[in-house]
């Protein structure tokens, strides 16, 4: 017999992607696109990935784009309202949005600091809590939470970064107590170093330096860590919940 | 408001069927929990229902969840949402959003009048948890 979760995949399903824009978001909205969801993202800005999925579908039947305040929480509830009146569910959510206030914490200014605790913790549960709105009804969702390598083992200079991403494994952890009766997963994705905007300011030293600490001896890149958001948020993930995934090619710190 | 009344006890019935299907019909004065043997994730899931078919949430701001013990609370709960007889709430919907027009400050006078009852979400539940988390 089929599983709830299994039954589901004769419908597209809905993804909202928070983030989108560029980087990993960016990835992972090509990649469930091109795994036929339906996905409904936001940002503060449109960029040409989006001004380009966009043109590409002008009945907004595959891919949904609005401009938000990730800071502002009437704005993510209002954006999963939208989504839910235009396609009718929501089934998966992954949490990407985040900012990277580099920096020692002395020397870091308090607007930095709120912003990286907005932006990355206090969003991500308002917009997880307007999504909940949609899966409960349904009785099955997924979530996925992108975390950090950085939330399991210490960094300089990223300890208020650091601080929001474990947080993230704490939502998920509890939220997934919680709803799990409901039919709804949820989990942690913590990349590693990868090739994306972030890390764009590292010189080819630093980049050497963490391969050569790297036992598959590389940096990963943003396929391999929406390769496995993917997955969580699939059926084949279907009695996988609460858990914290690292994408780090073993990284050894 | 009949309508409304029968929109809320559709969807309650709909929940409670789930886990037991002999059961043909709710009334309003029956206790969520000790009759109808739902759980807090239960009445999370009928304001989630209620939500999408009524497009308001009087839970965000104008009553307290605690306070939802029978069919009939959630009528009243919901019927404030649609209430004309109020002042009209300031910028309350600047946002697309279905928080109730009412009271956007939370200080209705009904929250002001009665202090939240221990209903079904749990605040026993919760003060178990606790409970138990601190003795570890």
């Amino acid at each position: 017999m089929k599983t709830k979760e299994e039954s589901m995949t004769a419908e597209r399903q809905v993804a909202i992607v928070s983030g989108g824009s560029r980087g990993l978001g960016r990835a992972i909205v090509a990649d469930l696109l091109r795994r036929d969801m339906i996905v409904a993202a936001f940002s503060r800005s449109k960029t040409p990935f989006i001004e380009q999925r966009l043109a590409a579908d002008p009945r907004v039947e595959s891919f949904h784009w609005a401009s938000i305040d990730g800071s502002d929480p009437q704005a993510l509830a209002g954006f999963a309202r939208d989504v839910l009146r235009r396609y009718g569910r929501i089934d998966a959510l992954v949490n990407n949005m985040a900012t990277l206030g580099d920096g020692l914490l002395t020397m870091m200014r308090d607007a930095d600091i709120h912003a990286q605790v907005s932006m990355n913790l206090e969003s991500a549960i308002f917009l997880t809590r307007a999504c909940l709105k949609g899966m409960l009804p349904q009785g099955s969702g997924s979530i996925v939470n992108i975390s950090s390598v950085n939330a399991l083992r210490g960094q300089t200079g990223v300890s208020v970064y650091s601080a929001t991403k474990a947080a993230l494994i704490g939502l998920t952890k509890s939220l997934a107590v919680e709803v799990g009766p409901a039919g709804i997963r949820i989990n942690c994705v913590a990349p590693g170093y990868f090739d994306s905007d972030m890390t764009g300011g590292f010189t080819d030293d630093q980049r050497a330096r963490i391969a050569r600490r790297t036992p598959l001896r590389r940096l990963g890149t943003v396929e391999d860590v929406a390769n496995l958001v993917w997955f969580l948020l699939s059926p084949e993930a279907a009695f996988i919940t609460a858990q914290v995934i690292a994408v780090d090619g073993g990284f050894v710190g | 408001m009949e309508n409304l009344n029968e929109t809320i006890l559709a969807v309650v019935l709909d929940v409670v069927r789930e886990k037991s299907p002999e059961i043909e019909a709710v009334r309003p004065d029956q206790m969520l929990v000790e009759d109808l043997g739902l759980r807090s994730l239960d009445l999370a899931r009928i304001i989630a229902k209620l939500e999408m078919k009524l497009d308001v949430d009087p839970f965000a701001e104008l009553v307290a969840v605690t306070s939802i013990r029978t069919p009939g609370d959630l009528s009243a709960a919901y019927a404030k949402c649609f209430s004309t007889d109020e002042e009209p709430a300031p910028e309350a919907s600047k946002g697309t959003g279905p928080i109730c027009a009412k009271h956007p400050s939370g200080r209705s006078a009904a929250n002001r009048t009665r202090p939240p009852r221990a209903g079904l979400a749990s605040q026993r539940e919760l003060r178990q948890k606790a409970r138990g988390e601190q003795s570890q």
